[in-house]
């Protein structure tokens, strides 16, 4: 099969969506010519216009606003913030408009928006441009979040996630964006709220979400050679999240690693754990659950501190054994 | 001269199983056997008797084919046909155990062995001696038949367990002397050929060693198909007439038999061939060991018919597995459960204790005896003579003893067996689904009446 | 209204105290300062005076029970007030004082005490085990306490209780089942000789001769079993800890009495005029001894936690053997009394001892002790250091010895000095330089005057 990277996916994703659908179209800021703040729209511009890839103010919050608004009037736009730590100032228009419009409408309205947006630390960004902060978005009913990890996932959720009728918040990280894969050449949907499991064990669950997904697959190599078989499982959507496809991998491995770049405190590992707490894989859980994540501090700017800060693949397979007492 | 780890004299059912074992548990063996492999029970016992057994029951089915609606209108009887089948089987058989011994590379000597105290084996093949040496040595010299010194037995012809499976014509009548278990099978098989049998007992009953409702039972069974039967006879001496005299005191009267020929079968005596130079113990004729099998001189063992006890078969094997063992260092013998079985017919099984040996043992005894004339395969198959019977202790039901009387309970004494040996009690034998309909059956009712919960009894 | 009285807390490692007698009933009137019972610590036998006046309402506890330390005992009160059945849970107050202490040095200690595993159970008793091993335990009917866990903290895994599953299948004939109910018999308790370990009526049956062998010879002779507690127990822990964390290092050195012996003979009569009390030995040494540590302020350290404490005053213990084990009371600023007013301390001290009437101050705050055993035919010995003081004086007997005195072998009254110390906190050497000067001060113990 093909290969592309993660970035060409997301672009290609768009550009087929486009050219078959006139309603769907882009805006964002230096998304034209300029191709976006890591280059995904770049060459878009030149097929679609200015029309379709429209470049907007500095302002966020304009940005989401005039999304919504297109939204409601029928149009299917899809916005890209160039670093998924400004969804601050545009939280107002997605919290209590995007949200919330089709439920106090009755469903008379509907938002059907993709706001995408690259998170996550490794680019030397410092504090302001380097975090998660998926979990904000996950408490708010009414907004789906998706956190896809490989160039194949990333195609087809955005195409899940812009036939969706409900605003959709698509995380893209920036150290995936190179990252290359298989990629079929047509369009080709993957539902929102189905996990994939990326590597079957039988030992232990680590449940990894976008970049983690990567370094927990490359713990879960090393630890095979220890004899311990780890399955690797990826949520894909934090919201919709498919409990179903966790609670049955934790019931058969009985131990539960969570993995993310979040910070640990009040991050979306604290949902997951608690889901497997309340659920009936709580009597076949024979070790606590492991949470891992950022830590309790803004992202350093020295890459060697902000390597630290988030979990690495020596930290994964720590955990792992600490809940096969084996560390 | 040629060491080995053990050397077994007699190749026997004790001698060439120990070998095998031993040889299997990776020492290395030699077998020593001046006469034929297989012992007495082989050629002059166990083997040949079944095999004449089988041609006594197959005769007795055709004169009771009438009872099932068959009309036999004539049979006639070749004994030469049948002396050659029962040499076929022991050749077969023979056979096997050589195969066994190549197999396992047991290094056979062909002729008698003398052992000493240094546990070397002199061979005397016939042609020349050979000298071997041996770590351990498991005597297995066997038995012959003992031939008591009756008045003018020397100047009658006699047979013995030796000499009658080679018996060129069936005789008109036959003095059996001796009412053991060698003396009735040899009587059934002679009366099935036609021959008229008389048995002549000096105790009170046939089978004295046996329980007791058993041996009584046999007898009337035996009585009832024309068998003669004085117990509680002595012989006083026995004349050369016209035909054989044999002269008797019964009841403190003389009576006397006339016959055309005796079998004397009063017991067998140890073999003792070859072990005059050893200083080893005796216990009356027999040798003396401990429960290991070892004699007092270390590292020679005894086992089967050299050692009296059983003398059967099945107990020289396990008493040569035993010294096997013991030789590889286990030293935890368990007591001996040990089944025996009588082929006549009908047949006698038994396994463990007599209800009198259990009493006398001290156990609180509870025996519970089924007859098996309400049997339903019994009735089908016209073979609902005989009684199954459980002797078991009061407290805990464990089981010290069955006894079975009727048609094919040798082939179902082993359950019993396996109860004993694997501690089964009472309880779980009542427990226990038995297929219907079967003769077996008979133990679960025996098992659940003696708990008072029977269904049938 | 009713006050409640509290089992006192005399001293920092009383946990419990055990009630001996009850000077009062209930119904009688106490007096404010009056005695209201007696109680054994650890240390000490200990009357208790009441604080209130009123009735005795309420005792909670009788004899020889143990009660934890500020748990209530009983009430005072006026006549015909209602106080509860059952004793209240122990005052709040201090309890919460305790709390925080504990959760204090908890926390200081967290690193290393959460990777301990010896603790199997949590102090409310329940155990520690996952929710998978709770879940097969409970399918198997399998009682989790029995199962010793694997995980931190002795944490019960699923696989701790598969393996208790697997080891608790016993096999066993139905013969040896039923024999081994009818006497009793735990089935755990028996080697199977049979195929793979079963056990057959055989190995009941040995077993049971065996126990009838083992009960019949512990009939024929039974011993006497004292359980620990009270003094017995404390003297217990505190040596235990003592050899276990302590690397001791004893010296020992002959000493020639012969000027003691005429010193205590010149001052005998003085101080018995004096204080009533005959001059002994033991006086004479715990002066030298204090004279020698004010010299050598090392030995008269204390070692707490990783610190060495040079205490400023020199308060000798003296070793007390009791009844039911060793107290050591205290005498106070020795270096500032003469042989007189330590004759009399310490004689008093020691009758206070021996009679169990030591107050809780009387035995604090030591900073050397000295045990003598010289009554008995000792020569040496190795004394274990009372700490957390670093160094212990051992005193053996007095007896005429031969010894070479300028050439000449002569008989000389000679004693020997075992010094014990504590090398964490003091080397060789200066022990040595302290033992030595304690000779020098004994065989001319005149220089003490200087």
């Amino acid at each position: 099969m093909r290969e592309l990277t993660y970035l060409e996916a997301v672009r290609e994703a768009m550009s087929q969506e486009m050219r078959q659908n006139e309603d769907v179209f882009i805006l964002g800021e230096d998304i034209g010519v300029y191709g976006g703040a890591f280059g995904v729209t770049r060459g878009m511009i030149e097929e679609f216009g200015p029309e379709r890839i429209r470049n907007t103010p500095i302002s966020e919050s304009g940005i989401a606003g005039a999304a919504v608004g297109a939204a409601l009037t029928g149009m299917r736009p899809i916005l890209e913030l160039q670093f998924s730590d400004f969804i601050t100032i545009a939280m107002d228009q997605m919290v209590n408009q995007a949200a919330k419009i089709r439920y106090m409408y009755g469903g008379k309205g509907k938002v059907p928006m993709v706001l995408r947006t690259p998170s996550g630390s490794g680019t030397g960004a410092a504090a302001q441009h380097s975090q998660s902060l998926e979990a904000w978005v996950a408490h708010v009913p009414g907004l789906k979040v998706v956190q896809p990890s490989t160039a194949h996932d990333v195609k087809g959720l955005l195409k899940a996630a812009m036939d969706d009728d409900n605003p959709v918040i698509f995380y893209e990280h920036k150290l995936l964006y190179k990252t290359k894969g298989d990629v079929p050449e047509e369009q080709y949907s993957i539902p929102l709220g189905k996990a994939d499991i990326k590597r079957e064990g039988t030992d232990v669950t680590i449940v990894a979400t976008a970049i983690m997904v990567h370094r927990a697959l490359e713990a879960a190599e090393e630890l095979e050679k220890e004899g311990i078989s780890a399955e690797v499982v990826d949520p894909r959507t934090l919201v919709p999240l498919d409990t179903e496809t966790i609670i049955q991998s934790v019931s058969k491995t009985s131990r539960l690693v969570v993995v993310h770049e979040a910070v640990k405190r009040g991050g979306y590992g604290a949902e997951i754990a608690s889901m497997i707490a309340e659920s009936e894989a709580f009597d076949y859980l024979d070790a606590p659950i492991k949470r891992l994540g950022g830590a309790s501090s803004p992202i350093p700017y020295n890459p060697e501190l902000e390597k630290m800060h988030v979990p690495q693949v020596p930290d994964i397979i720590q955990a792992v054994k600490e809940t096969l007492n084996k560390a | 001269m040629t060491k080995f780890d053990v050397a077994i004299v007699g190749g026997g059912p004790g001698g060439y199983v120990s070998a095998i074992r031993a040889a299997k548990l990776g020492l290395s063996v030699a077998l020593v056997e001046g006469r034929d492999l297989g012992g007495t029970c082989l050629n002059r016992g166990c083997i040949p008797s079944k095999t004449l057994l089988k041609n006594a029951e197959v005769i007795n089915q055709i004169k009771d084919a009438k009872k099932f609606g068959i009309q036999v209108d004539s049979y006639s009887l070749e004994l030469k046909t049948m002396i050659n089948r029962k040499n076929q089987v022991i050749q077969q058989l023979q056979n096997g155990i050589n195969s066994l011994l190549k197999a396992n590379k047991i290094k056979l000597y062909s002729g008698y062995g003398t052992v000493d105290n240094q546990k070397i084996i002199t061979v005397d093949t016939g042609e020349k001696t050979e000298k071997l040496e041996a770590e351990s040595i498991i005597l297995a010299n066997g038995s012959k038949p003992f031939v008591p010194n009756l008045p003018g037995l020397n100047e009658v012809p006699y047979y013995t367990s030796d000499t009658i499976f080679d018996i060129e014509e069936v005789p008109e009548h036959l003095v059996i002397v001796g009412g053991g278990v060698i003396g009735l099978e040899i009587a059934c098989i002679f009366q099935s050929l036609g021959t008229k049998v008389e048995i002549v007992e000096m105790a009170d009953r046939i089978i004295p060693a046996e329980d007791k409702e058993a041996a009584d039972y046999l007898a009337n069974e035996l009585k009832r198909k024309g068998i003669g039967m004085h117990t509680s006879a002595k012989v006083l001496e026995l004349k050369k007439d016209k035909k054989t005299v044999v002269k008797l005191e019964k009841d403190g009267k003389e009576t006397s038999l006339e016959t055309d020929s005796v079998l004397v079968s009063v017991g067998r005596e140890p073999n003792l061939t070859g072990l005059n130079d050893l200083s080893i113990n005796y216990e009356g004729k027999f040798v003396k060991v401990d429960k290991s099998m070892q004699t007092n001189v270390k590292g020679i063992y005894a086992i089967g018919d050299l050692i009296g006890g059983y003398q059967l078969a099945h107990a020289a094997s396990e008493e040569g597995i035993r010294a096997v063992s013991h030789i590889l260092g286990e030293t935890h013998p368990k007591d001996f459960i040990m089944p025996r079985c009588i082929y006549t017919f009908p047949e006698i099984a038994s396994v463990g204790m007599t209800e009198e040996q259990a009493k006398a043992a001290g156990y609180q005894v509870k025996a519970q005896k089924v007859d098996l004339a309400a049997n339903g395969k019994g009735i089908a198959s016209a073979e609902n003579s005989g009684f199954m019977k459980i002797i078991s202790e009061e407290k805990y039901g464990e089981i010290l003893g069955v006894v079975l009387a009727g048609a094919h309970v040798t082939e179902m004494i082993s359950q019993a067996t396996s109860f004993m040996y694997l501690e089964g009690t009472v309880e779980e034998l009542e427990d226990m689904i038995f297929p219907h309909p079967t003769l077996a059956e008979g133990m679960f009712e025996a098992a659940a009446k003696w708990l008072d919960k029977g269904i049938h009894y | 209204m009713a006050k409640e009285i509290f089992m006192p807390k005399l001293s920092s490692t009383m946990e419990v105290g055990t009630l001996l007698q009850w000077f009062k009933e209930e119904g009688d009137s106490v007096e404010m300062g009056e005695p209201l019972f007696e109680i054994m610590t650890d240390k000490i036998n200990i009357e208790v005076e009441s604080y209130e006046e009123g009735i005795l309402l309420k005792k909670y506890f009788k004899v020889d029970d143990e009660v934890e330390v500020n748990a209530c005992i009983g009430y005072i009160g006026e006549a015909g007030e209602k106080v509860p059945d059952n004793p209240p849970a122990a005052s709040e107050e201090s309890e919460s004082v305790e709390n925080v202490q504990e959760e204090a040095s908890a926390e200081g200690q967290e690193q290393t005490v959460s990777t301990d595993s010896d603790q199997e159970e949590n102090k409310d008793g329940k155990v520690r085990a996952t929710p998978a091993a709770r879940r097969i335990s409970r399918e198997n009917d399998l009682s989790l306490s029995a199962i010793s866990g694997s995980g931190p903290n002795g944490r019960v895994h699923q696989q701790d209780v598969e393996a208790a599953l697997v080891a608790g299948v016993i096999a066993v004939t139905p013969l040896a089942e039923k024999i081994a109910a009818d006497h009793g018999i735990d089935l755990n308790q028996i080697t199977g000789t049979g195929a793979r370990g079963k056990i057959e009526k055989q190995d009941v049956l040995s077993y049971l001769e065996k126990a009838d062998e083992i009960s019949k010879e512990t009939e024929s002779e039974p011993a006497e079993r004292i359980k620990l507690k009270g003094l017995r127990k404390a003297v217990a822990d505190k040596m235990v800890q003592s050899v276990q964390s302590i690397p001791h290092v004893t010296l020992t050195s002959d000493v020639d009495m012969t000027n003691v012996i005429d010193l205590r003979k010149s001052l005998l009569p003085v101080i018995e005029k004096d204080t009533g009390y005959r001059l002994s030995f033991t006086e004479v040494i715990i002066k030298a001894t204090a004279n020698a540590l004010m010299k050598h302020p090392k030995l008269n350290a204390s070692l707490i936690g990783d610190e060495i404490v040079m205490n400023n005053e020199v308060n000798i213990g003296l070793a007390v053997a009791v009844d039911n084990g060793l107290i050591v009371p205290s005498i106070k600023n020795v270096n500032q009394k003469g042989l007189a007013a330590l004759t009399q301390t310490s004689k008093e001290l020691g009758k206070k001892a021996r009679e169990n009437k030591l107050k809780p101050d009387e035995m604090r705050g030591s900073t050397f002790t000295i045990s003598n055993l010289g009554m008995y035919a000792i020569d040496a010995f190795t004394p274990i250091i009372n700490g957390p003081e670093t160094a212990i004086l051992g005193v053996g007997r007095i007896v005429e010895k031969p010894v070479v005195v300028d050439g000449e072998l002569t008989a000389r009254p000679m004693m020997v000095l075992s010094l014990s110390f504590d090398h964490r906190a003091i080397d060789g050497a200066p022990a040595a330089a302290f033992l030595t000067d304690l000779k020098a001060n004994l065989e001319n113990p005149y220089s003490l005057l200087v």
